[in-house]
């Protein structure tokens, strides 16, 4: 017997348009509830920031643009490589999806080293969580993309391990992954505005 | 199979847009700085657009929302639309 839930997810899922979305429902709920949850990371930012715009321009002054951008476009890289990866897994490539998804993750992993060199060259210059407002948001909202972007690579492993074994919900697998993957890049890309470039 | 070189094709246009958009608003936001770190409004709101440009491309071409069921379409291009609406509102404060 179908419980609501089933009842739910078949008409919303299944029964409109395109017929389906890629990956797996539940992982859908949680990047929604992910995203909700960072969009208020950004208005209690924002609200803050009004109280102190001084502060908060002249603090991000001294963060380093130039590896922000270039973090930017690894995670970026990173993610049209796993969407293509999706195509792959379509297509029954393993050998494909496999090269693809290792790529993403290894700029995955130079996303991290840079995150990490940035942390440290602002911390040298006795930036750290409790010198202001700004630096104490700087490092929670980084830190917690961190944590994002290392479960990330967790899911690449696997969806690796599951495709090695033959697994017969690959393409779901690699979907599934695929849309946590760029959920993490959209978030940085708005951080990459807000935290970086907003004057 | 042409199926398969369009989306390629898609994907790797997405890719490049969404890499000129963040070599744009770094560029931007550098040569207009200045040493006292003055505030601008128009700087201000075109990074925020063009964050948000990337984040459509990203939403739209690579989580494939564009061919989602109405309701998830609905809910991320909401989230986001929802979410820069109220940054440049709280900003213009």
């Amino acid at each position: 017997m179908n419980t609501l839930w089933d009842r739910f997810e078949g008409v919303m899922v299944r029964g409109e348009e395109d017929d389906r979305i890629a990956g797996d429902f539940n992982m859908w709920v949680f990047v929604l509830g992910d995203l909700v949850i960072f969009g208020a990371y950004f208005v209690v930012f924002m609200v803050h920031r009004f109280h102190e715009p001084e502060l908060f321009r002249a603090s991000q002054g001294h963060l380093n643009l130039l590896i922000a951008t270039l973090n930017t476009i690894v995670l970026l890289t990173s993610s049209q490589l796993v969407a293509r990866a999706v195509h792959a897994a379509r297509q029954g490539d393993d050998a494909a999806v496999r090269r693809l998804i290792t790529q993403a993750g290894g700029l995955g992993a130079l996303f991290v080293v840079l995150k990490v060199t940035e942390w440290v060259i602002e911390i040298s210059r006795g930036y750290t969580l409790p010198s202001d407002e700004f630096f104490m948001f700087y490092f929670c909202l980084t830190g917690v993309h961190l944590l994002h972007v290392l479960l990330g690579l967790l899911i690449f492993g696997v969806v690796l391990h599951e495709i090695r074994q033959g697994s017969g919900r690959r393409v779901t697998l690699v979907e599934a992954g695929a849309t946590y993957w760029h959920m993490v890049d959209v978030i940085w890309v708005l951080l990459f505005a807000v935290l970086y470039l907003l004057r | 199979m042409d199926t398969d070189r369009t989306a390629a094709r898609r994907i790797t246009a997405a890719w490049l847009a969404a890499c000129a958009l963040t070599v744009t608003s770094a560029v931007v936001a550098t040569v207009t700085d200045s040493a006292e770190h003055e505030a601008s409004t128009l700087v201000s709101i075109l990074v925020l657009g063009l964050g948000a440009a990337k984040a459509w491309l990203i939403l739209d071409e690579f989580m494939e929302i564009r061919v989602a069921p109405t309701w998830l379409r609905a809910a991320a291009r909401g989230w986001l639309a929802v979410l820069v609406v109220g940054i440049v509102v709280l900003y213009l404060q």
